[in-house]
């Protein structure tokens, strides 16, 4: 592994990690926090209760639903974060387009300036020979910059093709026209060059080409040893 | 005293509602900054409870906003932030910050003591 890749896993990575750990850490605490309250308001009713105080039946089986809405809520929270845990277990591998784009928008949905957004689900799916972890990293970033810079009520589509054999497509479309801020800054463009993405940018598209079989990327992260 | 618990979790907004109320103190609600603006220009609130990270208009920025418009109101900020992890003063500013998940007799001392600073 050459010492720009080594030196890019390693910084960018590791805040990446850090970045997305902290906003399911977030998610997680606002959960508990329901199933707090409303645990707290079932020992509310049950001190009332002992006090004569009637109340409907109703208002526990709300209770009950709400906590079994947050747990699974939670679950899924924490597949999402085992999943992107899983995308350090091989530096290079066969990754699904389709897999990393829903998890991409699932990560970044914790956070508080994210938009609706929807993945076109017609498309087949389509794998590329990358790095699944830089690959998230690129999606992720992406999303952030046109988050922060599209209007609050527009909704970010998401659609992608093989473009030709050798590379895919993927297109960030929005309603409204506007000019994204400061992207791509320079780590996303570290992040883009090592996975031999380009990114292209209109003001209401992004583009990102990816290479299919990404054999510098594979030599970089590996020395080229099989 | 009038008071007004803002937070985009709706479910958790609704509860701590439901909580004070049976304590004894009546509280409003809003979804979004923009609606806890919308309702502060009707209601002269006292005291407000405010998350942090909220779509639109964040906590901080909602704070500026509501002392323009209230310049008595007292502030509670509610947050998930990993960084706060015991209620009580921020090190780094005057605000009080509780954390999530909520202590209700904390988050009932903290309100009484904020509108009882302004009044010794």
């Amino acid at each position: 592994m050459n010492q720009h890749t080594i030196d890019l896993v390693n910084k960018q990575g590791l805040q990446f990690f850090g970045s997305v750990n902290a906003s399911i850490s977030h998610e997680l605490k606002n959960i508990f926090a329901i199933i707090s309250e409303t645990a707290g308001f079932l020992n509310d009713l049950t001190q009332l209760s002992k006090q004569g105080k009637k109340f409907e039946l109703s208002v526990l089986e709300n209770c009950s639903s709400s906590i079994a809405e947050e747990i699974e809520r939670g679950f899924d929270t924490i597949r999402q974060m085992n999943q992107f845990a899983h995308s350090v277990d091989d530096p290079v591998t066969e990754t699904s387009i389709a897999d990393t784009l829903a998890l991409a928008v699932k990560l970044t949905g914790f956070l508080s300036y994210a938009k609706k957004t929807q993945i076109e689900t017609s498309a087949v799916d389509i794998t590329v020979f990358t790095s699944p972890f830089l690959l998230q990293n690129l999606i992720y970033r992406t999303l952030c910059a046109i988050y922060k810079s599209v209007d609050a009520k527009d909704t970010l589509n998401i659609a992608f093709h093989e473009k030709n054999p050798d590379t895919v497509f993927l297109t960030f479309s929005w309603g409204s026209p506007c000019a994204l801020t400061d992207f791509p800054d320079r780590h996303t463009t570290e992040v883009a060059e090592a996975l031999g993405a380009v990114i292209s940018i209109s003001d209401t598209s992004l583009d990102l080409t990816v290479t299919r079989a990404g054999d510098s990327l594979s030599a970089a992260l590996t020395d080229g040893k099989p | 005293m009038k008071i007004i618990l803002v937070d985009d979790e709706k479910k958790f907004i609704n509860m701590l509602a439901r909580r004070l109320s049976l304590r004894g103190l009546k509280a409003d609600v809003a979804y979004s900054g923009e609606e806890a603006v919308e309702k502060a220009a009707h209601t002269p609130y006292d005291l407000a409870v405010l998350d942090l990270k909220m779509p639109g208009i964040s906590g901080f920025a909602l704070k500026q906003k509501l002392l323009e418009m209230l310049p008595e109101i007292k502030l509670i900020f509610v947050t998930g932030h990993g960084s706060i992890d015991k209620n009580g003063i921020n090190g780094h500013s005057d605000d009080i910050f509780l954390a999530k998940p909520l202590n209700i007799d904390t988050l009932i001392e903290t309100i009484h003591q904020s509108i009882q600073s302004d009044n010794p």
